[in-house]
C-alpha cells in the first residue's frame, strides 16, 4: 500500500514537471505530424510550397527597354537616355540601372528594372476579412448592448422584442441568414455584398453579445443599483456610470470568444461573392491546384487574426484590472 | 405640533414572493429627530426604512416625506432621493471608482456641481469621517469600517435633509463598529434627521430621541430610550430585550 502511494506521488511529481511535459508534447506533435505526412505520401500529392509565398506577397519585376539610341543617365530614381540631338528621353520615373551610367545604348536594350512588392490575393483576402470583422464587431457590440439592456428593461415590449430577436437569430443558421440578408433585404434596401455581409455578421453576433451583456449586468450586485438610485441618479446615469462599466469588464472574456467566432464565421460571407480570405483561397486553388498548401496557409492566416485578437483582449483585461 | 418630515400611515406591503412584510405600519419623524428602529429579523424594519427612499413602494397607505406625497401616481423618485441619504448594510461603494469619485459622482451628476467644487466638498466630508488621507484609494483597499464611512460621506455630499441607515454596522468586524457609530453620533449631534435600523442597543440608548419596536410588520411600541428600556409595555418587547441581555 505504502509503496503504491509513493509511486503515485512520484508519477504525479514527474507528470506535473514542465520540462517533461514539453518533451512529451513535442513527441506527440512530431508523431501526429509524421503520421499525417506518411499518409499524404500514399495519395501521390505533389507539394508545391514554393508557390505559396507569391500568393501572400509577390515581388514584381518591371523591365524597361531603351526606346531610343543614346547615352544612359540617371537622375535620382529616374532614368533617362540622352539622344544624339541632345534631347532627354524618359525611360522610367523609378527604376534601377542595369548598366553603368554613361553607357551607349541601342533601341530595345534592357537598360533598367524596377522591383516592387505587391500584395498577393491571400493577403488582400485577409485584409477584406479584417475589414468585415472590424465593422461587424463594432456594430455587433452596439446592437448587443442595446438588446442586452432591452432584455432586462422594465418595459415589457422591449423585453419581448429583444427576446424574439435573440431567439430567431440564435435558432437559424448563419449561412441562411447571410442568404436572406443578401438576396432579400439586400434587394429591398439596395445593399451591396459588403454591407449585407457586415449586416448579417453583426446581427448574428449581436444576439450572442446581448446575452453576454445581459448576464454581465445581472451579475452586478443589486446593491450597486440601489446605492446609485438612492443618490438620485436616474436609470440612464446609473447604467452609464455604475452598472455598465462593471458589467462590461466582467464580460470581456466571453466577449473575446465571440469576437473570435465572428472572425471565423466571416468566412461564410464568401458565399455572396465577397473576396475574403476564404474566397481568395478558393480562387488561388482553382488557378494552381495546390489545394492542401493553400488551405493550410489560409488556416494559418485566420489563426494569426484570432490569436492577435485574444492577445489584444488579454492586454485590455490586464489594463482594466490595474484600475482596481 | 409642527408637521413631521416623515409621515407614514397604515403602510402595507406584500412582496411577490408572498411575504407580508408590512401590515399597517405607521411612523412620524420630526425635523432633527433621531429615531432608531429595532426588532427581530423579518419584522419589516428594513422594508419600512427602504420605503422612505422609495427603494420599496407601499401597496397601500399614506407616505409623505418633506411635503412630497410619495403615493401620488407616477411620482418621480429622483427628486425625493436627492433629499434623502441612504447608508446600506453592505456599504455598496462603487468598486470601480476611488474614494473621491464615489463621493463626487452624485453631486456632479445630480447637483451639476463643477469638478473642483465637488472635490472640495468631498475633501471636507472625508476629513470629517476621518478619511482625508484615503482620497485615491479604491474600495477593495479599504477596511469595512472605512468603506462604511466613505458611504456615509457619499450620502452626506448630497446635503440630504434625512439620513437613513439600514443596519450600518451589521456587516462589520466588532473592532470597526465603533468608528462608524462615532461618525453617526456626530451627525446626530449636528441635528441631522436620522432613521436608523440597527441592533446596536448602546447607540440606541445614547443617541436616539425615540426608539421604535417593530414586529410582524407593525410598530408595537415607541418611546424615549430610558422608558423604552426600563419600562417596556408589551410582552413581545420584553422578550426581545431579555434575549439581548
Amino acid at each position: 500500500m505504502e509503496t503504491g502511494g509513493k509511486i503515485r506521488t512520484a508519477m504525479q511529481g514527474s507528470l506535473s514537471s514542465r520540462l517533461l511535459g514539453n518533451i512529451l508534447f513535442a513527441l506527440v506533435i512530431i508523431g501526429v505530424g509524421t503520421l499525417i505526412f506518411a499518409s499524404s505520401r500514399r495519395i501521390e500529392y505533389v507539394w508545391r510550397w514554393e508557390r505559396v509565398p507569391d500568393y501572400i506577397i509577390s515581388s514584381v519585376r518591371e523591365n524597361f527597354n531603351a526606346r531610343a539610341n543614346g547615352i544612359l543617365i540617371s537622375d535620382g530614381d529616374a532614368v533617362y537616355i540622352i539622344k544624339s540631338d541632345g534631347k532627354k528621353e524618359l525611360v522610367s520615373e523609378k527604376a534601377k540601372l542595369l548598366m553603368s551610367e554613361g553607357s551607349q545604348v541601342l533601341v530595345g536594350d534592357l537598360v533598367a528594372v524596377n522591383k516592387s512588392l505587391r500584395l498577393g490575393p491571400l493577403t488582400k483576402g485577409l485584409l477584406i476579412t479584417l475589414e468585415i470583422s472590424f465593422f461587424s464587431i463594432i456594430i455587433a457590440v452596439f446592437i448587443g448592448i442595446i438588446t442586452g439592456l432591452m432584455r432586462i428593461s422594465p418595459v415589457y415590449v422591449f423585453r419581448k422584442l429583444a427576446l424574439t430577436y435573440v431567439e430567431i437569430v440564435r435558432g437559424t443558421p448563419l449561412l441562411v441568414q447571410i442568404f436572406i440578408l443578401y438576396f432579400f433585404f439586400g434587394k429591398i434596401f439596395n445593399m451591396g455584398q459588403f454591407a449585407s455581409g457586415v449586416a448579417a455578421l453583426a446581427i448574428f453576433t449581436g444576439a450572442y453579445i446581448a446575452e453576454i451583456v445581459r448576464a454581465g449586468i445581472q451579475s452586478v450586485h443589486k446593491g450597486q443599483t440601489e446605492a446609485a438610485r438612492s443618490l438620485g441618479l436616474n436609470y440612464i446615469q446609473t447604467m452609464q456610470h455604475i452598472i455598465l462599466p462593471q458589467a462590461l469588464r466582467r464580460t470581456l472574456p466571453p466577449m473575446a470568444g465571440q469576437f473570435i467566432s465572428l472572425i471565423k464565421d466571416s468566412s461564410l460571407v464568401s458565399v455572396i461573392a465577397i473576396t475574403d480570405l476564404t474566397k481568395a483561397g478558393r480562387e488561388v486553388i482553382s488557378a494552381t491546384f495546390s489545394t492542401f498548401e493553400v488551405w493550410f496557409t489560409v488556416a494559418a492566416m485566420y489563426l494569426i487574426l484570432t490569436s492577435s485578437m485574444s492577445y489584444l483582449i488579454s492586454r485590455f483585461e490586464l489594463h482594466m484590472a490595474k484600475a482596481d | 405640533m409642527e408637521t413631521p418630515i416623515i409621515f407614514a400611515d397604515n403602510i402595507h406591503k406584500r412582496f411577490i414572493s408572498g411575504v407580508h412584510a408590512l401590515r399597517g405600519a405607521s411612523l412620524s419623524v420630526s425635523q432633527g429627530e433621531v429615531v432608531v428602529i429595532i426588532g427581530p429579523s423579518g419584522s419589516g424594519k428594513s422594508t419600512l426604512l427602504r420605503m422612505f427612499n422609495m427603494l420599496e413602494t407601499p401597496d397601500s397607505g399614506t407616505l409623505i416625506i418633506d411635503e412630497m406625497n410619495l403615493t401620488t401616481p407616477h411620482f418621480n423618485p429622483n427628486k425625493l432621493r436627492s433629499e434623502v441619504g441612504m447608508v446600506f448594510q453592505q456599504f455598496n461603494l462603487f468598486p470601480h471608482k476611488n474614494t473621491m469619485d464615489n463621493v463626487t459622482l452624485a453631486i456632479r451628476l445630480v447637483r451639476k456641481m463643477s469638478k473642483g467644487q465637488a472635490e472640495d466638498t468631498a475633501k471636507i466630508l472625508l476629513e470629517k469621517v476621518g478619511l482625508g488621507d484615503k482620497l485615491a484609494a479604491y474600495p477593495s483597499h479599504l477596511s469595512g469600517g472605512q468603506q462604511q464611512r466613505v458611504a456615509i460621506a457619499r450620502a452626506l455630499a448630497m446635503k440630504p435633509k434625512i439620513m437613513l441607515f439600514d443596519e450600518p454596522t451589521s456587516a462589520l468586524d466588532p473592532e470597526m463598529i465603533g468608528e462608524v457609530l462615532d461618525v453617526m453620533r456626530n451627525l446626530a449631534a449636528d441635528g441631522m434627521t436620522m432613521v436608523v435600523v440597527t441592533h446596536e442597543m448602546g447607540f440606541a440608548r445614547e443617541a436616539a430621541d425615540r426608539i421604535v419596536f417593530m414586529d410582524e410588520g407593525i410598530i408595537i411600541e415607541e418611546n424615549a430610550p430610558r422608558e423604552f428600556f426600563n419600562n417596556p409595555a408589551h410582552e413581545r418587547l420584553k422578550q426581545f430585550l431579555n434575549q439581548l441581555l
